[in-house]
């Protein structure tokens, strides 16, 4: 085990990446005022990293809290300049942990979160958690403020698989969790989970997606249960290629995917995308306004936005985030903007479109995209609707249920179609 | 031109890489037309291609002069250089016309080679004085005695007749040269006699149209001139007279047994028939030269526009090459998987290499090469006798009396202990046994009657593999014959792919069928349906494979800052995909088409 070497190895790469690309930060786009749909906000800080996790964070480094929140203030408040105070209706803080800040860091990353945004059109609010770094003081902190969904990073409830993973909690921490969140009165619950990992077997997925249905509260109100990916740049990655483990079978991993869905169904949850399943109404509206052509703001360093058909990210790495952002002269710390052609976002917009179960409805993507999806969709989905796989109908297109495992397949003919 | 020249035309043959090259560049150095400094390069091979391969395509002519060390009689000497592979027999026969003269050039060290024999017996046929010449001598491991009598067993020539020479290191090119002079025979014929002049070469060039080169047999081109082309009846004034001294230079006249080039404005060098002859439109000639057979396609395939390659470029690019080569003919062809290209004809398998090669390198336009085949006459019930180039034009079975396919005679030298193994090889090719002859105690001549599709097939690697690379092969067409022939399909997801199609001996389609669907098999990707592919002899399906449908290929997790990474590597995926070919719900990649153009067994 090489976690602190893969750990470097990966801080250099992605540090040379933002180099690379000259770390001359791109202007925001000359929108004017924009509404928004949603905030992120990015939480760069762990406790260890996780081996399969790709997102932007590092292990430690606590004693840089402070300064990154001055340059979120810094950031939210240039942007609030740029585009206007945003009045979203979600905000998401993910990371990272969030919750490895203490009460205190956590109340002012409240407080510059209430000075910079519009909160009278907010409907969900959510915070990922970590089941170790989770009590009832951050608990009331994040209530107090608003949160009212917490997204719990379960991942698996069986110990082996955590180690696997190299995720530092306990499974029985949860629980508890759970129980925190809503004695706090938060009460819209979510767990992240995890299958495909080396060493799973059917038999240990049913016992954790029960493990996750037993939940305080009558089980969580939504689920994302996410199939391991070997990113490149991850631990995981290099560890497979290094031969370190065998990753799953194919027929295995079909029956896991094949079983959540029956459980979850049972249970009384819709998948209502690919990987993410809820109770009726507890659809998480915040990833909605991103499958669906929605425009947000995204702060904190590797944040990604997407504004008035631009889209850019923020630089991937603290130190060149605190410079961007110092006290004197502060800069957006915004990295590969682009805007995509009216065909190009259609593509994109219907490709993402089309992993939601409701599928994709051509009025309300003429609505959002300008463009009549029906004749382009039609002509590359004919073939698969002929197969089982679509549904076409006179407003609608829709992936049916076998198709989800292949949809990667579907959505290549739909990408450029545009 | 003064009475006192005498003329010497003559040309070199020889096997592949036996050192013409070297030699004429020698010779042109030796009588002081180009200098050491120029010598750098072999010069008659003016194409890059040509090098590489160590081949040359297209026949040249040069003139240069040489004084008789003896006797200080002065001489023109018109060199006429030949391609020594066994495609261009063609090119080969055009420039023997025009000769009176061949040296028989073989290595020192490798021996009689299955075209030194071919060429040998071209010359002999064409009347021409052979100069045996033995090529090499300087290498450790040359053994041109030996060498020498090889050539008198084979060939009947005489061992003592043979100069020994290095075109390399100039040793013996001074004898040479006055055998030349001495051995050679005077061209007849009379500048006084009305003209005629044989077309024996063009080449296309961009500034000044076709250069076409003739053999004036009797009487004179003068600058000027009104010409006719008998053959095509077309007319013409003679811009340019000129000769190759290796550089173009313009003269006045050119008589009676000399060699040189007319530029007479003439727009593409379709409208030039090589062995056509040129007399004087005001005082034509009562007969034309006899001509030459004209070049007979034998290899067939299809070139599709691969990716990255519209077919308006790929057209304009087979317009340009067959500038220069007028041995090989397009036409349009659509095919239902591959859409729009050309059916191509070429004179063999090297030519057709060198001609996709030329396309890539030259003009960089990928194509799609289909299965090459070769041409079949197709007897129908009601007796007509059709020729047919592709397995898709065979009519209805019902309507089908018999398939007759072209035969050849291989003559392949190899060496004796790779007997039994070549005769393996020729056997597995439905070769029937003609005679054996020993060149030396280890060396054979083997001579088989072959089908020519089955030559066309992987048959040159198999010889090279069997022969550890000693193996030499020749051949020439035998006419027609009828076998039992039948046409292959193949079918993917129930559909006929018609490029695939082919016509294969009864005998031979179940392991030919087997082999092609395995192939296709690893390079038709899984589908979200399983995929059968079948090869079928009318409605009979002789083999089968499936591809098993695909089973996961899902992102699972997608967040906002992810969208547009996911976007590309979908856009990447759909690249791949844009190099197939859709036929029905299947898609082939395109080097699905070229599976059965690999060896298969």
């Amino acid at each position: 085990m090489t976690t602190a070497a893969d750990e470097n190895r990966l801080e250099r790469r992605l540090a040379q990446a933002d180099s690379a690309a000259g770390i001359s930060f791109a202007a925001l786009p000359k929108t004017g005022p924009a509404p928004v749909d949603a905030v992120y906000v990015h939480v760069p800080f762990c406790s260890t990293k996780c081996h399969y996790c790709d997102f932007y964070s590092l292990a430690g480094h606590l004693d840089e809290v402070d300064a990154y929140l001055d340059a979120l203030k810094r950031e939210a408040a240039l942007q609030v300049h740029h585009f206007g105070r945003p009045r979203p209706e979600t905000i998401f803080i993910g990371g990272g942990t969030p919750t490895l800040l203490n009460p205190a860091e956590l109340e002012r990353l409240m407080a510059i979160l209430h000075e910079s945004i519009d909160m009278s059109r907010l409907n969900e609010f959510t915070v990922e958690a970590n089941p170790n770094t989770f009590d009832a003081p951050r608990a009331r902190v994040l209530k107090a403020a608003g949160v009212n969904r917490i997204s719990c990073g379960a991942q698996s409830f069986v110990k082996s698989e955590l180690q696997t993973l190299q995720r530092d909690h306990d499974p029985e921490n949860v629980p508890l969790a759970f129980e925190i969140a809503r004695a706090a009165g938060i009460e819209n619950l979510n767990v992240d989970l995890i299958f495909g990992i080396p060493g799973q077997t059917l038999e240990s997925w049913v016992y954790s997606l029960d493990r996750a249905l037993a939940l305080a509260g009558g089980g969580p109100d939504h689920l994302s249960c996410y199939s391991l990916i070997y990113e490149s740049n991850t631990a995981m990655t290099a560890r497979l290629n290094r031969g370190e483990f065998t990753p799953i079978d194919e027929d295995l991993e079909l029956a896991l995917f094949e079983h959540v869905y029956r459980r979850l169904r049972d249970a009384g949850y819709q998948r209502y995308e690919v990987s993410n399943y809820a109770r009726p109404g507890r659809e998480c509206r915040h990833n909605l306004h991103y499958w669906k052509g929605g425009q947000w703001l995204a702060w904190g360093p590797s944040a990604a936005a997407h504004v008035a058909g631009w889209r850019w990210k923020n630089v991937t790495n603290l130190t060149h985030y605190l410079a961007a952002l110092q006290e004197k002269d502060p800069q957006v710390p915004a990295t590969q903007m682009e805007r995509l052609s009216t065909r190009r976002r259609a593509g994109e917009l219907a490709v993402f479109w089309l992993r939601l179960a409701e599928g994709l409805n051509y009025a309300e993507f003429h609505r959002i995209a300008g463009l009549d999806a029906r004749p382009v969709l039609e002509r590359v989905l004919k073939n698969y609707a002929e197969l089982g796989f679509v549904s076409l109908t006179p407003t609608a297109a829709r992936l049916e249920e076998k198709a989800v495992v292949v949809s990667n397949r579907i959505l290549t003919d739909v990408v450029d179609a545009f | 031109m003064p009475d006192d020249i005498l003329i010497r035309n003559f040309c070199i043959i020889a096997h592949i890489d036996h050192g013409k090259s070297t030699l004429a560049d020698r010779l042109l150095e030796r009588t002081g037309a180009i200098t050491q400094r120029e010598m750098n390069a072999q010069f008659l091979d003016d194409m890059d291609l040509e090098k590489e391969r160590g081949i040359t395509i297209k026949a040249s002519a040069v003139t240069v002069s040489y004084t008789h060390p003896g006797t200080g009689q002065k001489y023109m000497l018109n060199l006429i250089d030949t391609p020594g592979h066994v495609d261009f027999h063609y090119e080969v026969a055009k420039a023997l016309q025009a000769c009176e003269g061949a040296l028989l050039l073989c290595d020192a060290t490798q021996g009689v080679q299955a075209q030194t024999v071919a060429n040998a017996y071209a010359a002999i046929d064409a009347d021409l004085e052979i100069i045996p010449v033995i090529n090499k001598v300087d290498l450790p491991s040359a053994r041109p005695d030996a060498v020498a009598e090889e050539m008198e067993q084979v060939l009947g020539i005489d061992a003592l007749a043979c100069v020994p020479i290095s075109a390399k290191t100039g040793i013996g090119i001074d004898e040479l040269l006055k055998a030349i002079a001495e051995k050679l025979p005077a061209p007849a014929g009379s500048s006084d006699a009305p003209l005629q002049a044989l077309i024996f070469d063009s080449k296309y060039d961009d500034y000044r149209g076709v250069v076409v080169y003739v053999r004036v047999i009797n009487g004179r081109l003068i600058r000027g001139q009104k010409i006719r082309m008998m053959g095509k009846n077309t007319i013409y004034a003679i811009t340019d007279l000129g000769k190759f001294m290796p550089k173009a230079k313009p003269v006045e006249s050119i008589g009676a047994g000399e060699v040189g080039f007319i530029i007479a404005n003439i727009k593409t060098i379709q409208d030039v028939t090589i062995g056509d002859t040129v007399t004087d439109s005001a005082a034509p000639a009562a007969e034309p030269l006899p001509g030459y057979r004209p070049p007979k396609q034998m290899v067939f395939c299809d070139f599709y526009p691969g990716a990255d390659t519209e077919y308006t470029q790929l057209r304009d690019a087979l317009e340009k090459l067959r500038l220069n080569d007028s041995s090989f003919t397009f036409e349009p062809e659509t095919s239902d998987a591959l859409g729009f290209g050309f059916r191509c004809g070429f004179l063999g398998l090297l030519h057709m290499e060198i001609v996709q090669e030329r396309l890539e390198r030259e003009h960089k336009i990928e194509v799609i090469q289909t299965a090459p085949t070769v041409p079949y006459e197709v007897v129908t019930s009601d007796g007509t006798v059709k020729m047919i180039d592709s397995a898709s034009e065979l009519p209805d079975p019902s309507a089908l009396l018999e398939i007759r396919e072209p035969m050849i005679r291989a003559s392949i030298i190899v060496p004796a202990k790779n007997i039994g193994d070549v005769s393996k090889l020729c056997q597995d090719r439905r070769g029937v046994y003609k005679k054996t002859e020993f060149i030396t105690t280890d060396r054979v001549i083997i001579e088989y009657e072959m089908p020519l599709a089955e030559v066309i097939f992987d048959f040159f690697d198999k010889l090279k593999t069997v022969t550890q690379g000693y193996g030499t092969l020749d051949y020439d067409l035998l006419g027609f014959k009828v076998d039992d022939l039948v046409k292959m399909d193949i079918l993917v997801a129930g559909d006929k792919i018609s490029a695939l199609s082919l016509i294969v001996h009864k005998t031979k389609a179940d392991s030919r069928g087997r082999a092609i669907i395995k192939k296709l098999k690893q390079e038709i990707s899984r589908h979200l349906f399983e995929i059968s592919i079948q090869a079928a002899v009318g409605s009979r399906v002789i083999a089968r494979e499936t591809v098993s449908a695909l089973r996961k290929d899902v992102t699972s997790k997608c967040y906002g800052g992810d969208i547009s990474r996911k976007r590309k590597l979908l856009e990447k995926q759909k690249e791949g995909k844009k190099r197939m070919k859709q036929v029905g719900r299947v898609e082939i990649p395109q080097k699905a088409f070229m599976a059965i153009l690999e060896p298969g067994d």
